[in-house]
């Protein structure tokens, strides 16, 4: 009944890491349906979901003066039945990965969960983590794009990560002592990262 | 005066349900439908017990738990947890709340997982409210 948490660098592949795993242990992976079920729950497209978990600031309208133009926030907000913000996201966050731990069996991506079930029985928290050179190198492979471009979204999604743990109100997730392993997929292989997690899950 | 009683919760069914089970027992029920509504009532009406949803929109059962246990004014209102979700899982949320800036608050006086029979809540009502 384990559960795993994988924090990791975009593009650090760790999430054919985590996929490798699940299907190894017979676990669920759990990674974007988490905003399926906060939008589900707050009744608000998983668009709205995405857009709170990607911008920093306190509250929605600080979007629109900020990274995200005016007509897409319009466009996103007219759609919507329910509303969400930062602090009803962090309350189904909390709620839904709880529920997931509880299941048990299952691979958690991301999303704060390192700390959300930081005490929670019988889970093995992660951080992989792999040189910008590779991690841009990864993004072209897998999204077919020029470097350039790789290169921009790797640091979109370094921004991206920030805030969402700044709104976290958390900015010590690259600490090493908040995880059972840390490993850096730029010196092993997928394949031997597979062995050292299998190793220590099963210990 | 017949004491009153608060349901907050989105779904309307477990609304009608308890609205009828609370009148059935003498009390009157007051009833919202997600926790920023529910604040408003009990800073508007001040209920003797509010029977709490935990995942709605707008405001989680959560937080407006949070939000009460930690109020002087509210504090000492019996809060019981009527949830689909599982009281350990609640627990550990309360914690990983703290986690996040938010406060430590002692367990709820009742939690009651969904579903839950009539004469059960009909129960928890008289043994709370008299």
């Amino acid at each position: 009944m384990a559960v795993i948490t994988i924090s990791r660098q975009f593009g650090s592949g760790a999430e054919d890491l985590g996929k490798k795993l699940a299907k190894k242990l017979g676990y669920t992976f759990v990674d974007k349906a988490i905003v399926q079920m906060i939008s589900k729950q707050a009744n608000v497209s998983p668009n709205f979901v995405k857009l709170v978990e990607s911008q920093g600031g306190s509250k929605l309208s600080k979007f629109i003066s900020t990274l995200v133009s005016k007509s897409k926030v319009d466009s996103i907000l007219s759609s919507e039945r329910g509303y969400i913000d930062e602090e009803i996201y962090i309350d189904y966050l909390i709620l839904i990965i709880a529920q997931i731990a509880d299941e048990g069996n299952a691979i958690i991506m991301g999303r704060g969960s390192q700390y959300i079930l930081k005490d929670h029985p019988d889970t093995f928290h992660i951080l992989l983590i792999n040189d910008f050179k590779n991690r841009v190198k990864y993004v072209m492979e897998m999204g077919k794009v020029s470097e350039k471009k790789a290169t921009r979204v790797v640091m979109n999604e370094d921004k991206r990560r920030e805030n969402l743990y700044g709104k976290l109100g958390k900015k010590d997730y690259n600490d090493a002592s908040l995880y059972h392993l840390v490993l850096n997929l730029g010196r092993f292989s997928i394949d031997s990262a597979l062995k050292q997690v299998l190793t220590m899950v099963n210990q | 005066m017949p004491k009153k009683v608060l349901v907050v919760d989105d779904d309307p069914d477990v609304r009608l349900i308890n609205r009828t089970i609370i009148e059935e027992n003498g009390y009157t029920a007051l009833i919202a439908e997600d926790g920023e509504q529910g604040l408003q009532i009990i800073k508007k009406e001040s209920p003797d017990l509010v029977l709490l949803d935990v995942l709605m929109p707008k405001q989680s059962g959560l937080r407006l738990y949070s939000q009460l246990k930690t109020n002087k004014s509210f504090q000492k209102i019996p809060v019981v947890i009527l949830s689909g979700i599982a009281k350990r899982t609640f627990l550990r949320s309360q914690k990983a709340l703290v986690e996040f800036g938010g406060n430590e608050v002692p367990e709820p006086e009742i939690y009651l997982e969904k579903p839950v029979e009539s004469d059960e809540l009909g129960k928890v009502l008289r043994d709370l409210l008299g």
